[in-house]
């Protein structure tokens, strides 16, 4: 077929395009930190408030410690979780895990590997600041991790599997200090999937203890 | 400047490709102001174009497929969804 001059122009104007395209980076502390008058709630602003430095510092050390994960845009706030937990005021963290899905045939596969393999790394940042855990209004904390759900080879549209993982601040430290196992832990956290925007029931996770002790590079 | 050369090649592009669309998909676009979020979701589509066995997902699309909201190709939990208020 031969090219017309409209088809070859397109061509041209894609590959400047593509040459355009401004590099990757990674959220900044303002965008990845819930910003103080997005708050709704007055107990949640004052924590943010209080423990500014804190978020701060939690968004240093998981940048510098968790190289193949991406913060969610305001992914670092004090929130009040949905359910069972009552909605205490807790520090919440939501990630991304980058590149591939985790492996597994399933949600439940998928939100197992990927909690054996970050959900204590990530719960030791948040029980480490100590001012935090500290303070009597904070009354747990929350991680969430987000992956792209494995694309069928015929494609369909992009979805976000995500897990959702609650819990008292006593329970969570018991989990990262070890003195109860991810088993445990996970069953007396609250637990919650989704697939995309749809809650699924997760089966109780069987995480590995020793995939759970993995330590990660700091 | 940059914006509207910008705006400019994205609308060549949608042009371009425009042979490639489904029903489903162009009823899709007929809802947005462009086709693609950013010149990133133009190339993240055009890299996945094609039956793949698993998608080519670097670091940098996770980010700016959140961060940018490429709509009608991401769904994901909605904070309400998990928080109060």
């Amino acid at each position: 077929m031969m090219a017309t001059p409209r088809s070859a122009l397109a061509a041209v104007a894609l590959v400047a395009g593509f040459l355009a395209v401004d590099t990757a980076a990674a959220l900044g502390p303002e965008e990845a930190i819930l910003p103080i008058e997005s708050y709704a709630a007055a107990d949640t602003r004052a924590l943010a408030e209080t423990h500014a430095g804190e978020l701060r510092q939690l968004y240093a050390d998981f940048r510098r410690c968790s190289p193949d994960l991406g913060l969610e845009r305001h992914g670092i706030a004090f929130r009040r979780p949905r359910g069972a937990s009552g909605g205490v005021p807790s520090l919440t963290l939501w990630a991304w895990l980058d590149g591939d899905p985790p492996p597994g045939p399933d949600l439940a596969a998928r939100a197992t590997y990927a909690f054996g393999r970050h959900g204590h790394a990530l719960f030791r940042r948040l029980v480490g600041r100590s001012r935090v855990f500290g303070d009597p209004r904070v009354g747990g904390y929350g991680v969430i991790l987000t992956w792209l759900r494995p694309v069928p080879s015929g494609g369909g549209k992009v979805v976000g599997e995500s897990l959702a993982v609650f819990t008292d601040k006593v329970t969570a430290a018991n989990f990262v200090h070890e003195t109860i196992d991810p088993a445990t832990f996970l069953g007396r956290a609250e637990v919650r999937g989704f697939d995309g925007q749809m809650e699924v029931g997760v089966p109780r996770l069987i995480v590995a203890e020793e995939r759970a002790g993995v330590r990660p590079a700091c | 400047m940059r914006k509207g050369i910008r705006a400019l090649l994205v609308l060549l592009a949608a042009v371009g490709l425009s042979a490639c669309a489904t029903g489903e998909q162009w009823d899709e676009w007929h809802k947005h102001s462009s086709h693609f979020a950013s010149g990133d979701h133009l190339f993240f589509s055009f890299r996945n174009q094609g039956a793949k066995p698993t998608p080519m997902v670097y670091k940098s699309d996770v980010e700016k497929a959140r961060t940018e909201n490429w709509w009608g190709d991401l769904i994901v939990v909605r904070p309400d969804q998990l928080f109060e208020g």
